[in-house]
């Protein structure tokens, strides 16, 4: 089991980083003549990175609780904390830092919310994870209006609904994990990463857009 | 001579009229600011924070605060652990606005009831006589 739970890790962070090697190619179009990036190619990786990391990370940390090795939660917990700070520092660098301290307890909000879905998920308990899923729910417009009052680009509904399907893959990963279907497990971890760029890259182009002159070419 | 003293007086008049029409318009732009800022304190709630969200204001002001987040939020006092019952705005949304008036010196913390990390502090203190 332990076995297994290390070569999960290992297979994450070598899909962590393929994938940031593909985001990298994919960002070619920003490069520069001298083979620079644009810091707007920039913001747009670190988003990818940050969050692509927010979601293994917290599939570690389920994955672990599921299992009952606290060890291996706390460490996975404290790691995906460290990188709610990391998404805090960053939205605090483009919006200020009155955004930063706003946003870092609202992003905490959803990983207790998911803590409660997997509790209730552990403990056979429906009315746990239903309550669970209906303040993720609730918390998908919380996070669209956040996001819609930093960048009013962004339609308030259009970010709920890209959060909620944030909820929904990440859901269906611990679904997969606490039924022990690790294949499932590991192509809902795959899906949940992947769809963190559909959040990232707008996100990024609507700053970029925001800020023209923050985001000029080096 | 009569002409000129007439004159000097006149001018003394004149002169006597735009000054004193200008210390009357000083007065209503002093009486303005010093109203506005002695009676209303705005507070802006703006990326689910309260800005300003520390306030000091002397007793009987009166505070707005006005919603400009596409998401309802309440002004309640007290802190998510103890309510404090002075006030409580319930639910509001984008564009609307919550009006108190202080009349008792004190400390006045307050949060929102949706967002429990959204909280801000008014402090009354008695009006200068």
């Amino acid at each position: 089991m332990r076995h297994k739970s290390f070569l999960t890790l290992f297979l994450m962070l070598a899909l962590a980083l393929s994938l940031s090697i593909g985001s990298k190619s994919f960002a070619g179009g920003d490069h520069m003549t001298d083979g620079s990036f644009s810091k707007a190619s920039d913001l747009r990786l670190a988003l990818n990175s940050l969050l692509r990391e927010h979601v293994f990370l917290a599939a570690a940390a389920t994955d672990a609780a599921l299992g009952e090795r606290n060890a291996e939660f706390q460490a996975a917990a404290g790691s995906l904390d460290a990188n709610s700070v990391d998404l805090s520092k960053a939205v605090g660098s483009v919006y200020g830092l009155d955004a930063e301290k706003a946003f870092l307890p609202l992003w905490r909000k959803h990983i207790g919310f998911f803590v409660d879905y997997t509790v209730g998920v552990a403990a056979n308990d429906k009315a746990k994870q239903e309550k669970a899923v209906a303040d993720l729910v609730q918390y998908t417009k919380d996070f669209g209006a956040f996001i819609h009052s930093a960048s009013p680009s962004h339609p308030t509904n259009v970010v709920a609904e890209l959060v909620k399907t944030h909820v929904l893959t990440l859901k269906a990963v611990v679904d997969a994990q606490a039924a022990k279907n690790w294949a499932k497990a590991d192509s809902e971890i795959r899906t949940a990463a992947g769809h963190m760029q559909m959040i990232a890259d707008p996100l990024a182009q609507a700053i970029v857009n925001q800020f023209p002159n923050k985001f000029a070419q080096r | 001579m009569k002409i000129v003293l007439e004159s000097f007086s006149l001018l003394i008049l004149i002169f006597l009229f735009i000054f004193g029409l200008d210390l009357y318009r000083d007065g209503i732009t002093n009486a303005e600011s010093q109203s506005s800022k002695t009676e209303t304190e705005n507070i802006d709630i703006k990326l689910f924070s309260f800005k300003p969200d520390m306030v000091e204001i002397p007793v009987g002001t009166t505070v707005v605060w006005t919603n400009s987040d596409a998401i309802e939020h309440s002004v309640t006092n007290g802190t998510p652990d103890k309510l404090g019952g002075a006030f409580d705005s319930d639910f509001f949304t984008e564009g609307q606005t919550f009006t108190f008036t202080f009349d008792k010196p004190g400390t006045y913390p307050y949060f929102c009831k949706r967002h429990n990390s959204m909280m801000g502090e008014i402090k009354v203190v008695p009006a200068i006589p």
